[in-house]
């Protein structure tokens, strides 16, 4: 009679995550678990990690909160069990523009002018993603209207941004990292803003799980959380972990690895008004039809960070 | 004249055709019986509770996301609702420029290496290697040298179908039977009237196959092609729905792909069977009506 339990007890916990600069880390979980065996597998997007959870092929996502927004917006069961990083937004305008860093005077002026003259700038960025949010809420705050003001380019692929931008077939671009320090690096784009002063703030990741992986495994969730907080203490204290495992798992140029994680910002707090923040941007932008605030009131799960960290969910982002 | 009684009565009285009628309404019918079961097995799962019905949508969901996405009922669809058209016409629109550049090169050149033992000692080799590489695969070039929005898209269709016309178009080159050839050159006929009068005619049950095969692929590059920075499609409808989990209309989109395509075909077919009449009587397809 204890085998079988014995046999489901020693199941590995399946871990996805998408293969971006800021999620790659998560590769190293595995190797910080304790007393749980950790399955670690990279997708191609935040989309197939989270059809992988809601489907049940995986027991723990990293996702963005924007992917937990959409999930919760669908009526899937996920909940947040931990934040992992965030920032990694970018807003880069071609040379050709010549745009001072975080001039918004000058900025504002060339929307004018271009509006007026019939031809409107064009800014590029991957609809739905962390940076298309951050992009539009930092744009609304100094009044622009990116669908009205600007004409908006999506550009699914953050690959693709470069080409764009070098052709001069957009003049701006809000791109996640390390794309965003590939065109910076290679003279493509010139930095203008980090879209950070907006009510999301600059949230990326999240880790969500089902809670019927709760219910079952609630300790190899527990020690998965421990084994995503020592991942983002590591990190904190040494990013060359982190550049290493972009230069390993991307074939990147370690400079602009190392450049990426400049705009990176480790952390395994939940914050709670930026995700309302977030929904309410969501909803208005009609990239979900439901208001989800109160269910991101629920299914927000500090528990198991409380009990790795010792902290109370309000030092936690509650 | 005969009146409408008369005809009526005249057809009764020939055995056999109320018998034969009803064979033809029975066949047409037999058609939809595999959809239908298809159809009533997925709403039945769909239902069960298995999954989760945001994630499985049922077909009934799915309908309403298309009607939805076609006639704008009750803007379910969001951004989407009542735009169906525009987004068949621009996909359309893709796939027919770039099947048509498919088709125009792809019978040259496969006439070409067909014909001309220079052209495919010169050609053949380049056009294979490149053949088996997946169009996907293609993005970051055709980015570069076309930009984005609608030229890569077109490129990208251009490569799915090229090739199965090229293939099939040398297919049917080679395999004109010679002794037509020979009768030709022994009336005198020059090199371009072979080509024209003797060897296209003759390779032309296999350029439409290569064709009906081409038209299919384009359709299905539009999803690979829609990736790449367009602002409407079908393809485009379907990832953007996809980044916000909308598996409804992810389905819708797929559907509409299908029955484009399948329409599309259908025109092929059409057009085959026109210019392929004289085929008629001497194949099976002519038996099979």
């Amino acid at each position: 009679m204890t085998l079988p339990a014995r046999a489901a007890d020693a199941a590995p916990l399946k871990l996805g995550y998408a293969k971006c600069a800021h999620c790659l880390p998560m590769a190293l979980t595995p190797g910080l678990a304790q007393g749980v065996t950790i399955e670690a597998t990279g997708f191609n997007s935040g989309n197939d990690v989270l059809t992988a959870l809601v489907s049940k092929s995986i027991d723990v996502a990293q996702v963005t909160y924007l992917h937990y927004v959409t999930a919760l917006d669908k009526g899937f069961d996920v909940v947040a069990i931990s934040g992992q990083v965030n920032g990694g937004s970018e807003c880069l305008s071609t040379p050709a523009l010549d745009l001072p860093k975080d001039n918004w005077t000058a900025f504002k002026a060339q929307v004018e002018k271009a509006k007026a003259a019939g031809t409107p700038l064009k800014i590029a960025a991957s609809r739905g993603n962390a940076q298309d949010i951050h992009m539009r809420g930092a744009f609304a705050k100094q009044g622009i209207d990116v669908n009205k003001d600007l004409q908006f380019v999506n550009i699914p692929n953050p690959s693709d941004h470069i080409a764009a931008l070098r052709r001069g077939e957009i003049d701006m671009v809000c791109t996640v990292e390390p794309f965003a320090s590939q065109i910076r690096l290679a003279g493509a784009g010139k930095p203008f803003m980090l879209p950070y002063d907006q009510a999301a703030g600059k949230l990326t990741n999240l880790i969500v799980t089902r809670s019927d992986v709760i219910a079952a495994r609630r300790a190899d969730v527990q020690a998965t959380v421990a084994a995503v907080v020592a991942l983002v203490d590591k990190l904190k204290a040494d990013k060359s972990v982190w550049t290493d495992a972009i230069v390993k798992q991307t074939g990147l140029d370690k400079s602009i690895a190392e450049s990426a994680l400049d705009n990176a910002f480790p952390d395994y707090a939940i914050h709670k008004p930026e995700t309302l923040a977030i929904a309410r941007m969501m909803k208005d932008l009609k990239y979900i039809s439901n208001d989800v605030t109160p269910a991101i009131d629920k299914t927000l799960d500090y528990s198991f960070l409380e009990a790795v960290t010792k902290r109370s969910k309000n030092d936690l982002g509650y | 004249m005969i009146s409408a009684t008369e005809s009526a009565g005249h057809i009764a009285a020939q055995p056999g055709i109320g018998k034969r009628l009803r064979k033809q309404i029975g066949r047409r019918l037999d058609r939809f019986v595999v959809p239908l079961l298809l159809l009533l097995g997925w709403e039945a799962f769909a239902r069960s509770g298995v999954l989760p019905p945001a994630l499985l949508p049922a077909p009934s969901a799915v309908l309403h996301a298309l009607a939805d996405w076609m006639l704008g009922i009750d803007e379910t669809t969001q951004s989407y609702s009542g735009l169906w058209l525009r987004d068949a016409f621009s996909s359309a629109w893709r796939v027919a420029f770039g099947f048509a550049i498919a088709a125009a090169t792809g019978v040259i050149a496969g006439t070409a290496i067909g014909w001309w033992r220079t052209a495919e000692t010169m050609l053949e080799p380049t056009l294979q290697m490149l053949r088996p590489i997946p169009p996907v695969s293609w993005i970051p070039l055709a980015i570069i040298w076309f930009g984005i929005a609608n030229k890569p898209a077109i490129f990208l269709v251009f490569l799915g179908a090229f090739f199965p016309i090229l293939m099939n178009t040398i297919h049917g080159v080679k395999g004109v039977d010679r002794n037509l050839i020979r009768a030709g050159a022994m009336m005198g006929a020059s090199e371009r009237q072979l080509l024209r009068h003797i060897v296209l005619p003759a390779a032309l049950p296999s350029i439409f196959a290569g064709l009906r095969i081409a038209i299919g692929s384009a359709w299905m590059l539009t999803v690979t092609a829609e990736m790449v920075a367009v602002k409407s499609g079908l393809g485009y409808v379907l990832w953007d729905s996809y980044y916000f989990l909308r598996y409804d209309i992810v389905l819708a989109a797929m559907i509409s792909i299908g029955l484009l395509g399948f329409i599309s075909d259908l025109a092929i077919k059409r057009l085959m069977n026109w210019v392929l009449h004289w085929q008629k009587a001497t194949t099976v397809a002519g038996r099979q009506g």
